[in-house]
C-alpha cells in the first residue's frame, strides 16, 4: 500500500501542472460556443431591456429614450391588465391541471397496461404536430360548423351551439383547453419514465402493506416524483406563459376584442400590429420578470416539500 | 492537433459557406417582392409578363413572394429594408402599414415618375388620388382595381318568395326573414375577420357624408359622432332582426364565401377577386349594393371600389436602378401585358381599358355582370383600407366579432370600435 502522503498533490503545485497551451486550446475550442451564446442569447436580452426604455413606434421610425415611461404607462393600461389577467388565468389553470392529469396518466402508463405502446404513440402526437397544424385541428373543432357544435346538435343540445372561438365568454376557455391538451402529452411521457424508474422493491413493499393503486400513486409515487414534478411544472409554466402567443395568434388573434390577449401575445401585437415597438419590448421585460419569478416560486414550492 | 485543425477548418469552411449564402445578393438585375404567391391566380400571368420583359430587354428579374396574411409582406419588406437587402420593387395592396411607407421613407414617392414615365395619360387621376397620402406623396403606381359589391342569389330569394333584390333596409330585413323561413341562410360574411370589418364599416357609414366618414375612419370617435351612431344603430338593428346568419361573429371570409358559392346562404359581400369562383352560380347572381337608407349619405345602394388592390412601390434600392425600373413599369402597363394579366385571372387594371374587352378577356360571366349591373346603380362608399391607420387595422378586425355578436348594444359596439383606435 503506497503512502497516502506521497500521492497527495501539494495545492501550490496545481496551477503549474495545467499547461498554458492546453488552457488556450480549451478556450479556443469553446470560443465559438461562447461567442454564439453572447451574440444570440445575451445580446438580444440586453437589447430587449434597452429597447423597453425607448419610445419607438416601428422598426422604420426613429426612437427616443424615455426611461421608464413605458413601464409607467402599463400601470394604467387596461389592455395590459386584461392580458395579465388572461395570462394568470391560463397558467393558473393549465399548469396544475396538466400536472395532475399527466401524473395520473404517467402512473397508468408505467404499469404497462395492454395497448400502452399505442397510447404512448397517441400521446406523442401533439409533440409531432406543428403549432399551425394544431391550430388547424382546433379551428375545425371549435368553428361554428365544427366538431363541438356538431356533437351538441347530434345530442339535441342545439341551444348550447356557439362560435366558441369568437365569443367573449368561451374563447379564453378554448385557449386554455387546447393548452392543457398540448401540455399533457409530453408531460405524461416524462412522468411515466420517472415513475417506471422507482425501485420495484419500494412498490412491492407498499403492496405487501396493502396499498392499492390509488395509494401507491399518491402516497408512494407522488412523493418520490415530487421534485421531478417541479421540473415538469417549471417547463410547462414557461411554455404556457411564453408559448401562448402562437396559440392565441393562430386561434383567435387576441379577439374577440382583446378578450384572449395574453402578455406573450401582446409583445407581438403591440410591437408589430400596433406599431409600438418600445412598449412591446417593455411588455416583454415584464413577461421575462414574471417568468423568472414564477420559476423561482415553483422551484421553492417543490423543493420545500421534498 | 491535426484532428483539431481538421475540425476547425471544416467549421470555418461551413461558416464561410453559410455567411456567403446569406450575404449573397440576388444575381438578377431587378428583384420584385409581391404578395402574389404561387397560389394566386394572377401569379402565372406575372411570371409570363416578366419572362417576356427579360426576353425583350435582357434585364433579368427575380420574383420573391410573401403572403399578405396578417400583414406579413409589410414585416418581410421592412425587415429586409433595415438589413439593406430590400427588393427593388414591391407589388402589393395599399393597406395597413403600407399606407405610411412613403412617410417613413420606406419607399420612394413616385410623384415625379408618373408623368416622366408617360403614365399620366394611362393611369386615371382618381386612381392616383387613392394612392396619395396626407402629405401629398404618391406612394406607388396603381396597377389593379377592384369592385366589391353585394351578391344576391336570386334563385334562392325566389325560393323564399322574394322576387326582387332588396332596395331598402326594410326589404332586406323582410327578405332575411323569408329566407330563414324557407330554411335558407340570409346574409353571410366573415364576422371575425377583414371581410366582416368591411361590411360593418360599410353599414356604419350609411349616414356619414364622405368627408365625415374619412375623418371617423382615420381617427375613431364613433360613439361621439351622431351620424356614426345612426349607422351603428342600423347595424345593431339588422343583426338583431336576424339579417346575418347565426353565429356570424365566428365565421371567416372563407366560410362565408363557401356558404354563398354552395347555395347555403343567399346574400354576401365579396370582391371582384371572387368573380372567378362565382362562375358556377353566375346565372343566379345579381350584383348590387347595401340598400340606401332614408336620410342617409347615399341615394343609391353602396358598394366599394378602389384602385388599391395592387400597385408598384419603388424602394430605395430600386431608386438606384430607375432606368431598368422605368423599362419594366412601361412594359407591364402596355396593353399586351395587361391583356395577359386579365386573361382568366379576374384582375381589373386601373388603366382605361374598354370594359367589354376586360370582360371578354377575363372569360368571366361575373365580370361581364359587374360591368353591366354596377355602373349607375350603386354609389361607392368610403373604402376603409385607405383611411384606417395601419396600427388600428388588426384591432378593428378583432372588434368585428363583438359588433356581430347578439346582445351587444350600440354603446358596446361603438366602444369596441373606439377601443381599436386607442394608442
Amino acid at each position: 500500500m503506497p503512502d497516502a502522503a506521497a500521492i497527495v498533490r501539494p495545492r501550490s503545485a496545481r496551477p503549474s501542472r495545467r499547461p498554458r497551451g492546453r488552457q488556450l486550446s480549451v478556450m479556443l475550442l469553446t470560443a465559438p460556443a461562447l461567442a454564439w451564446f453572447a451574440a444570440f442569447m445575451v445580446g438580444p436580452l440586453v437589447a430587449l431591456f434597452y429597447f423597453s426604455l425607448l419610445d419607438w413606434p416601428s422598426l422604420l421610425a426613429p426612437s427616443r429614450f424615455i426611461g421608464l415611461g413605458n413601464f409607467a404607462r402599463m400601470i394604467d393600461d387596461p389592455l395590459i391588465h386584461q392580458a395579465a389577467f388572461n395570462s394568470a388565468l391560463q397558467v393558473g389553470i393549465v399548469v396544475p391541471t396538466m400536472l395532475v392529469i399527466s401524473f395520473m396518466l404517467g402512473y397508468y402508463l408505467s404499469l404497462m397496461p395492454p395497448g400502452h405502446k399505442v397510447m404512448r404513440a397517441a400521446l406523442f402526437t401533439p409533440v409531432l404536430l406543428s403549432a399551425s397544424a394544431q391550430a388547424m385541428v382546433f379551428v375545425g373543432v371549435f368553428s361554428p360548423m365544427g366538431l363541438v357544435n356538431a356533437t351538441l346538435r347530434w345530442l339535441g343540445l342545439g341551444m348550447f351551439v356557439t362560435p366558441w372561438l369568437s365569443s367573449g365568454g368561451t374563447a379564453m376557455a378554448c385557449i386554455i383547453a387546447v393548452g392543457i391538451w398540448s401540455a399533457v402529452s409530453l408531460s405524461t411521457l416524462m412522468f411515466a419514465t420517472r415513475i417506471a424508474n422507482i425501485s420495484p422493491e419500494v412498490m412491492e413493499a407498499s403492496e405487501l402493506d396493502g396499498c392499492g393503486h390509488w395509494s401507491k400513486m399518491w402516497r408512494i409515487a407522488a412523493p418520490i416524483s415530487w421534485e421531478f414534478a417541479g421540473v415538469v411544472g417549471m417547463l410547462q409554466f414557461l411554455w404556457v406563459l411564453f408559448g401562448s402567443a402562437t396559440l392565441v395568434l393562430l386561434l383567435t388573434r387576441g379577439g374577440p376584442g382583446n378578450s384572449t390577449a395574453t402578455l406573450a401575445f401582446l409583445v407581438y401585437d403591440v410591437s408589430f400590429n400596433r406599431d409600438q415597438v418600445g412598449y412591446g419590448q417593455a411588455v416583454a421585460v415584464v413577461l421575462f420578470i414574471v417568468g423568472v419569478a414564477g420559476m423561482i416560486g415553483i422551484r421553492t414550492l417543490f423543493r420545500a416539500r421534498t | 492537433m491535426n484532428r483539431i485543425a481538421k475540425y476547425a477548418s471544416l467549421g470555418v469552411a461551413t461558416g464561410a459557406l453559410l455567411l456567403g449564402s446569406i450575404a449573397a445578393a440576388s444575381a438578377a438585375d431587378l428583384v420584385i417582392l409581391t404578395s402574389w404567391t404561387k397560389g394566386d391566380a394572377r401569379r402565372p400571368a406575372l411570371d409570363k409578363i416578366v419572362e417576356g420583359f427579360t426576353k425583350q430587354t435582357g434585364i433579368t428579374v427575380e420574383i420573391d413572394a410573401s403572403s399578405n396574411e396578417g400583414g406579413a409582406i409589410a414585416s418581410v419588406y421592412e425587415t429586409s429594408l433595415l438589413a439593406g437587402k430590400e427588393a427593388d420593387l414591391v407589388l402589393a395592396s395599399l393597406e395597413g402599414k403600407l399606407l405610411d411607407w412613403a412617410k417613413r421613407k420606406a419607399v420612394v414617392p413616385v410623384n415625379d415618375f408618373v408623368a416622366a414615365w408617360g403614365l399620366d395619360k394611362t393611369i386615371p387621376v382618381d386612381a392616383i388620388a387613392d394612392w396619395t397620402d396626407s402629405d401629398g406623396h404618391v406612394e406607388g403606381l396603381p396597377y389593379l382595381k377592384f369592385t366589391w359589391p353585394w351578391w344576391y342569389n336570386t334563385t334562392l330569394l325566389k325560393q323564399a318568395g322574394v322576387n326582387a333584390v332588396p332596395k331598402t333596409v326594410d326589404e332586406l330585413i323582410a327578405a332575411a326573414k323569408a329566407l330563414r323561413k324557407a330554411g335558407i341562410e340570409p346574409v353571410t360574411i366573415g364576422g371575425s375577420d377583414w371581410s366582416g370589418e368591411k361590411m360593418m364599416l360599410q353599414i356604419v357609414q350609411s349616414y356619414m357624408p364622405r368627408d365625415e366618414a374619412k375623418k371617423v375612419l382615420s381617427t375613431g370617435g364613433y360613439c361621439a359622432n351622431a351620424d356614426a351612431m345612426k349607422g351603428v344603430n342600423l347595424l345593431v338593428r339588422l343583426r338583431d332582426e336576424g339579417v346575418f346568419v347565426d353565429g356570424v361573429q365566428g365565421l371567416t371570409s372563407n366560410d362565408a364565401t363557401a356558404a354563398f358559392m354552395t347555395g347555403v346562404a343567399a346574400i354576401s359581400s365579396m370582391g371582384s377577386w371572387s368573380y372567378k369562383d362565382g362562375e358556377g352560380i353566375a346565372a343566379s347572381v345579381t350584383l348590387a349594393g347595401f340598400p340606401a337608407v332614408d336620410g342617409g349619405a347615399y341615394s343609391k345602394p353602396t358598394y366599394y371600389t378602389g384602385a388599391t388592390l395592387s400597385g408598384w412601390f419603388v424602394t430605395p434600392a430600386g431608386a438606384k436602378k430607375l432606368d431598368a425600373i422605368k423599362k419594366l413599369v412601361q412594359f407591364v402597363y402596355a396593353p399586351e401585358q395587361l391583356g395577359t394579366l386579365i386573361d382568366h385571372t379576374g384582375a381589373i387594371p386601373v388603366v382605361n381599358v374598354d370594359p367589354k374587352l376586360v370582360a371578354q378577356k377575363a372569360g368571366s360571366t361575373m365580370m361581364t355582370k359587374s360591368m353591366a349591373e354596377l355602373p349607375g346603380t350603386v354609389d361607392a362608399a368610403v373604402m376603409p383600407d385607405v383611411w384606417v391607420p395601419g396600427p388600428v387595422t388588426e384591432a378593428l378586425y378583432r372588434a368585428t366579432s363583438i359588433v356581430f355578436t347578439n346582445g351587444n348594444g350600440p354603446g358596446k359596439v361603438c366602444a369596441a370600435l373606439d377601443e381599436a383606435y386607442k394608442k
